[in-house]
């Protein structure tokens, strides 16, 4: 398989668009407590337009889902999410976890996710790992999965023994696997496990929009721009949609809230054109982030807000203080947080039912 | 001063305030906020079983469910005002004078003391927030090691 290598995009605009899509909706009236991040399906959405038109589009579409979102917010159409059946609720969040749980997999493999550019082509090279990617040495692998059990443990064992404590369990786990990391294994052996650092230094420049930036040739806004876009923009719409409404259920349903789904999605859809108009790369609520709040009783709009700012802070100034974060901590956390999307007694009397 | 509002907290003044808000601070913030049931995400029948989904109006006619407030009592004015409850992105802000340095920092600390669950929280949040979305970059066929723009594809 050839690759070709062509211009395109930073990662720091994904992250440009997590922290502004956390401070603007935050302030507009999205759910308290619900993280946004760069979305899955937003990123599948787009592949195809970049590839067949280029990469200048993908702005134009993303600020067209959001007029969508703004709109649909605006009429009040957020009560057809009454129709989401409790059984398609409890199928997502299941499958959230199942994808939480191999999330933390791939992030065994060195340079991991090229290979899930082509769908139905991610667990072939998952499994035999060809192409752009291979997994950890051994012993990186050995002691990156005693971090991972280590900080899942922590976080069991805090959880269940210090109910009434003031520092969330997940932040406790991190802190003792840097501990173990940086004090124990890399100071008496020559052993070490990938860290954040090890995903890619990420130099991010200051925010600018998509009009004055260097690095694209935008073009011009007519109809024919409007008929190349219009089939991504439904399609990033639809799925920002249904994942805006289904993280909210989730999160409602956990912390015994209710939240006007119609308000999520018009801050949503402000959110989604400011963040494409300033070249970040919007999303949709994050289930898997969210946990981690929701962990540590984050559940107001000020830890929502505080995450953008936390987030914007360690991209522009403060890079060095989290780099050094093994990944099998972060791992361990996630691991842990998928038992709030799981519930197995329903799904053993789903089995139960069905055989 | 209006009668028919009963003050939830007063605090008017530097030593009200230092009383009243250890008392407020004796309750963890989310229980102040929502009531996390842990039990409800680990042992207990879920959404009731099928009927909260039924019981949310998303539709024309719901409206969103408004701020909390807190009403405090300026004695020095005779007034009565509100503020955003704790965990609010404005709360423990005050329409009042700041009476000097003193009153500033144990404002901010007060502000910080009290939401200090939800900023730690939020912090354990970024770690994962970078992971993801460098992550999700990397599935838009994005080269994670530079910024010279490289996109990649097969």
């Amino acid at each position: 398989m050839a690759n070709s290598i062509i211009a395109g995009v930073s990662p720091t605009f994904g992250l440009q668009g997590a922290w502004m899509m956390n401070i603007l909706n935050s302030i507009l009236g999205g759910k308290p407590g619900m993280i946004f991040g760069a979305s899955t399906y937003v990123s599948v959405s787009l592949i195809a337009l970049v590839m067949n038109e280029g990469k200048e589009y993908i702005f134009y579409a993303l600020i067209l889902s959001g007029i969508m979102q703004f709109i649909f917010g605006l009429f009040r159409l957020g009560a057809i999410f009454r129709l989401i059946p409790f059984p398609a609720l409890h199928g997502f969040s299941t499958a959230m976890s199942f994808i939480i749980v191999l999330n933390q997999v791939r992030l065994a493999r060195n340079l991991p996710d090229q290979v899930f550019v082509r769908l139905g082509f991610s667990w072939q090279n998952l499994l035999d790992g060809t192409n752009h990617g291979s997994w950890y040495s051994s012993s990186q692998l050995l002691f990156l999965g005693l971090e991972t059990a280590i900080s899942f443990g922590i976080m069991v064992f805090v959880d269940l023994f210090f109910k009434r404590r003031r520092v969330p369990s997940a932040l406790i786990a991190i802190l003792i696997c840097v501990a173990i990391e940086h004090g124990l294994l890399r100071t008496l052996t020559k052993y070490r496990t990938p860290s954040i650092y090890s995903l890619g230094e990420v130099r991010t420049p200051f925010v600018q929009d998509i009009w004055t930036q260097q690095n694209f040739s935008l073009p011009p806004l007519t109809l024919d721009t409007l008929r190349k876009i219009y089939v991504t923009s439904l399609a990033i719409f639809g799925s920002n949609l249904m994942e805006n409404a289904l993280t909210q259920r989730c999160l409602d349903e956990r912390t015994n809230s209710h939240w006007n789904v119609n308000r999520t999605i018009l801050s949503n859809g402000v959110a989604t054109v400011v963040t494409a108009i300033f070249g970040g790369f919007s999303g949709s609520g994050s289930v898997s982030q969210s946990l981690v709040l929701l962990q540590g009783h984050g559940v107001s709009r000020l830890s929502t807000f505080l995450t953008g700012v936390f987030t914007m802070v360690f991209i522009y100034f403060a890079y060095d203080a989290i780099k050094f974060i093994p990944i099998g901590a972060v791992a361990g956390v996630m691991l842990w947080t998928v038992r709030f999307l799981t519930r197995v007694d329903i799904i053993c009397s789903n089995i139960h039912v069905f055989s | 001063m209006n009668p028919n509002v009963e003050p939830l907290i007063i605090a008017t003044d530097l030593q009200a305030r230092a009383v009243a808000i250890p008392v407020a601070c004796e309750t963890p913030i989310s229980a102040q906020l929502f009531t996390i049931n842990e039990s409800k995400s680990m042992n207990s029948p879920f959404y009731s079983e099928l009927g909260a989904s039924m019981s949310v109006d998303d539709g024309p006619n719901m409206k969103a469910k408004p701020l909390n407030r807190v009403q405090l009592i300026d004695e020095e004015k005779g007034e009565v005002f509100s503020r955003l409850e704790v965990g609010d992105i404005r709360c423990l802000w005050a329409p009042t004078r700041v009476y000097g340095f003193g009153d500033f920092f144990n404002r901010i600390s007060t502000w910080i003391l009290l939401n200090k669950e939800q900023i730690i929280s939020s912090l354990t949040g970024t770690f994962y927030v970078r992971i993801a979305s460098i992550g999700s970059n990397l599935q838009f066929v994005i080269s994670p090691d530079s910024f010279s723009s490289k996109l990649l594809v097969h």
